[in-house]
């Protein structure tokens, strides 16, 4: 009972605390021109405050006062809240609610850490916990040469729990993840039935066991939607600093994930790249902005532990010269073979290619899916490449075992795609 | 009255609808069963193992019992758990490794007794010495230096 109860505290707590700082009635007059749902809103103070923690995971004091303060001021935040904007949401906010209940009992029924969890995160995750700051993190176990940013949130909520167990700190991912469906889902134009009712598919249909283990993919693939949200949210008005401002924390939380973060970043400026409504002179700004942060990312890790890790450790790429040489071409048919199988592992790739030559045949118009398109030509060809210019001898090994969870770090931003697909041809056509 | 009410409303039939197959979807009430049955140490033991794979329940009966606050060797023979995804069980930042303590699990040919409660530990051709056993649990052992 006492665990079902610490479920339930952590699960407000992520409430109350992912409110602040901008649900509040005088911040929101100010932002009126962005017009942000209440998902949005809470995506929005998830980036903030993750932008905080990454700050703040560089000093050593107890973690707990950080809970403690941030928590005290979202409580005192609650005094001005805008309460108006939740009776829209209210079938959104108890599916959320059912979604993280039933996910976070399945966490605490099975408190299993999967492989790379047990031998790498959680040891960062003891090292905030136990009040240590980024420094430290070359004194525990693990590969040091890895970003820190979602242990240091698994440390804070495991920190906050009324139960000393690690799985208490898992819940907030899980939050984090539902929470990035329903913040596409606030954008649609259509019934609130017919959110309900995609919001239950697409959850379902989602759903991995790595959510569940103590990896960092829930977090990956929820900061990649808010990525291309965002981009999808700038329209020709002028001065929408806010949504810059939130791209580029959004963009350096995604560095600091996971190393292939950087990778991910670098396709995801696909969107940036084919938006109209983004001034060439702004885009070559965001660019530079995303160099600088990779280069200060890098600089970091050789400042503090003398390397910079690009994949796994030991990671280093074959000669240009050996690129399709017989030996390395042999990994291909291996390599279309994984990738077959993740595709259909994942139905969101499925329903991706479903629907985009649906829209192809119906719309004929090439160019205006160009961004989605090559985000996912480059996003299997990068996945491949990985294994496939690795001097590494267990390639096989390490794709048999880690493909999949690449593809599906990335796999959210197809959602982006097959929403605005069911909204135009299939809720828009029953509703004519 | 009420459930006429109830039933009444459409939408919260829907709503009943969406509860059940949210909670059924993902084993939700089984869960709840689970968690209101075993303690959390019992399950870490379902699924770690008490003498098997990553053995949480030996390495937790050791640390219970001798009241250990540091961090110990814990070497595991499962050809499955190569990377030790045991230490983090009873992990302690910055506190050194006593090694006059090993935790050995799942032990294939890593001992050779000497006699009744002493043992000389090899594990994976490295010489550890001679260890005197604190405690056995089919092939888990807790060592002590001599």
């Amino acid at each position: 009972m006492i665990e079902i109860l610490n479920i339930l505290y952590l699960l407000v707590v992520c409430f109350v605390m992912f409110s602040f700082p901008l649900n509040n009635i005088y911040i929101k007059n100010k932002l009126i021109k962005y017009n942000l749902g209440i998902f949005e809103i809470y995506s929005a103070n998830i980036l903030f405050l993750l932008t905080l923690f990454l700050f703040l995971s560089f000093f050593n004091f107890n973690i707990i006062y950080l809970f403690l303060t941030i928590l005290s001021f979202a409580f005192l935040n609650l005094f001005f809240f805008d309460w108006k904007i939740f009776k829209k949401h209210i079938i959104p906010l108890i599916i959320l609610f059912l979604f993280l209940l039933s996910y976070s009992l399945e966490i605490s029924t099975y408190p299993y850490l999967d492989w790379d969890a047990s031998v790498n995160w959680i040891f960062k995750t003891l090292n905030f916990k136990s009040n240590y700051g980024f420094e430290n993190l070359k004194n525990v176990p693990g590969y040091v040469g890895y970003p820190h940013l979602g242990t240091y949130l698994w440390a804070l909520f495991w920190k906050a729990s009324f139960i000393d167990y690690e799985y208490t700190g898992r819940f907030v991912f899980i939050f984090i993840y539902l929470l990035s469906f329903f913040t596409l889902i606030d954008n649609l134009k259509i019934s609130t039935i017919n959110k309900a009712i995609l919001l239950i598919v697409i959850i379902t249909i989602c759903f991995d066991k790595i959510l569940l283990y103590g990896y960092q993919e829930p977090l990956m693939f929820s900061v990649c939607i808010l990525f291309v949200t965002l981009v999808e949210k700038i329209t020709n008005k002028k001065n929408l600093y806010l949504n810059y401002t939130l791209l580029i924390f959004c963009a350096n939380i995604i560095l600091w994930i996971k190393n292939e973060g950087m990778l991910i970043l670098v396709l995801l400026n696909f969107f940036i790249l084919f938006k109209k409504q983004i001034a060439n002179k702004i885009k070559i700004i965001l660019f530079l902005i995303f160099l600088t942060l990779i280069l200060i990312k890098k600089n970091i890790f050789l400042f503090y532990f003398g390397q910079f890790l690009f994949g796994w450790e030991g990671y280093e790429f074959i000669a240009i010269s050996e690129f399709f040489s017989f030996e390395v071409l042999q990994r291909l048919p291996f390599l279309i073979y994984q990738i077959a199988i993740t595709i259909v592992k994942y139905p969101i790739y499925l329903l991706f290619i479903a629907c985009i030559l649906i829209s192809l045949i119906k719309e004929k118009n090439f160019i205006k899916n160009l961004d989605f398109i090559l985000f996912f030509l480059f996003n299997i060809s990068m996945a491949m490449a990985i294994f496939y210019l690795t001097t590494d001898l267990s390639w096989k090994h390490h794709a048999k075992v880690g493909l999949d969870r690449i593809l599906y770090q990335t796999s959210g931003v197809y959602l982006i795609f097959i929403l605005r697909f069911f909204e135009n041809f299939i809720f828009n056509n029953k509703k004519n | 009255m009420n459930l006429k009410k109830i039933y009444k409303n459409k939408n919260n039939i829907y709503l009943i609808i969406v509860f059940l197959f949210i909670m059924h979807q993902s084993n939700s009430f089984k869960n709840l069963f689970i968690i209101k049955k075993f303690d959390i140490t019992e399950r870490l033991v379902k699924y770690s193992g008490y003498c098997e794979n990553a053995s949480y329940g030996f390495i937790n009966d050791v640390y219970n019992k001798n009241l250990i606050k540091e961090n110990i060797e814990i070497l595991n023979d499962n050809p499955n758990f190569t990377f030790n995804n045991s230490i983090w069980f009873k992990y302690y930042t910055n506190v050194k490794i006593d090694k006059n303590k090993i935790i050995l699990l799942n032990n294939k040919n890593s001992i050779y007794y000497i006699d009744n409660d002493t043992v000389k530990l090899t594990f994976k051709k490295k010489v550890y010495g001679i260890y005197k056993i604190s405690k056995k649990f089919d092939n888990c052992f807790y060592l002590e230096k001599k």
